[in-house]
């Protein structure tokens, strides 16, 4: 199985789940920039956490046979600080151009504040501006529905973003719908707890198809699995789904939305019997 | 896709597992209850209940939707 891993926290695990994960399958990950489970205070330090991910990241997963790819961006938690958020912000072109940041990410919302909103819009305009992809994180828990729909009402203000580029990431059932039918490219983030079972992902690519899904399972420094990636293919395996069909998902699908990226060089793959 | 008899195969000792879990949490949410004399947390406990009716809807096809609209923020 070749597998790619688009959302993976890679910073917060160690060379043992890059050892599993490639054992496994899995031949690429992208990494969005994350909050580190406090606010940091200075802009400096979210810029060596750019270099991180950007330089020295890449090498340890070279290390397995893995690519590592990257986002770079204010994540929604420590959006509500707008002075720091735009200072960050103002840093953040002088990465598109290093070769493994693939664009703008994660921004999006998390108690759907005023101040997440606008440096969100600040990220939305910075992607469009420097044409970058760009990933959005949806609320966790309680907050997520209404802070999907935000983000829905949000994005309907920039005419000039280009909507294939965009990827909505941490849908779950009641969410799945109205990104889907806006057109956005969304992702199912699987979780041992929160967001999204791996049963329930193999039901939503039942009930919603496979188009423009992105299956991830994150894995930060939280309680988390990178090896929920693989789970979800043994379910989907032991419900009937065909090989074809999970090449498509979990190796394809990122594939199509991240060569939007011309960095992202990995190429479609075919099951070949 | 699964036919009714796989999904119940396949899944039944896990949703046996699920099913007796809740029933012990609602145990020991009544125990912690007598206990100390009152109850707390009652709207995140009501919604637990809530959710209970939401389970045993048959004609619901999409329960696992509507239990997460019920726990989301409605403001």
């Amino acid at each position: 199985m070749f597998i790619i891993q688009p959302h993976y926290h890679a910073i917060a695990r160690t060379c043992q789940d890059y050892e599993r994960m490639a054992q496994s399958g899995v031949v690429a990950v992208a990494e969005p920039a994350f909050w580190a489970g406090f606010d940091r205070d200075y802009h400096e330090t979210f810029l060596d956490y750019f270099k991180q991910i950007s330089e020295f990241e890449p090498t340890r997963a070279a290390e397995y046979g893995i690519r590592h790819f990257c986002w770079v961006a204010v994540n929604p938690k420590e959006a509500d600080n707008l002075e720091l958020a735009r200072s960050v912000l103002k840093e953040m072109p002088k990465y598109f151009d290093r070769p493994t940041v693939l664009g703008v990410g994660e921004t999006g919302l998390n108690k759907s504040t005023q101040n997440e909103i606008t440096v969100m819009e600040e990220h939305i305009e910075l992607s469009i501006r420097y044409d970058q992809l760009l990933l959005i994180h949806t609320p966790h828990l309680a907050d997520k529905l209404k802070g999907t729909r935000i983000i829905l009402d949000v994005l309907k203000n920039f005419p000039k973003l280009n909507r294939d580029k965009v990827w909505i990431d941490h849908v779950e059932n009641h969410t799945v719908k109205m990104v889907k039918d806006n057109g956005y490219w969304y992702g199912f983030t699987l979780y041992p707890i929160t967001k999204c079972s791996i049963n329930r992902c193999a039901d939503m690519i039942e009930q919603y198809g496979i188009d423009r899904l992105l299956v991830n399972s994150s894995a930060d420094w939280g309680p988390s699995d990178p090896m929920l990636l693989q789970q979800s293919i043994q379910e989907l395996t032991r419900r009937g789904h065909t090989r074809d069909e999970i090449i498509e998902i979990y190796h394809n699908n990122p594939v199509k939305y991240l060569t939007q990226c011309p960095k992202f060089d990995i190429k479609p793959i075919k099951f070949c019997t | 896709m699964q036919t009714s008899q796989q999904v119940i195969d396949t899944y039944f000792l896990d949703m046996r597992h699920n099913l007796l879990e809740l029933c012990a949490f609602f145990d020991r949410y009544d125990v912690a209850v007598k206990r100390s004399g009152q109850p707390t947390n009652i709207e995140r406990y009501r919604m637990l209940t809530d959710a209970l009716s939401i389970v045993a809807d048959k004609d619901n096809p999409n329960r696992a939707e509507t239990l997460l609209n019920l726990l989301s923020d409605q403001t």
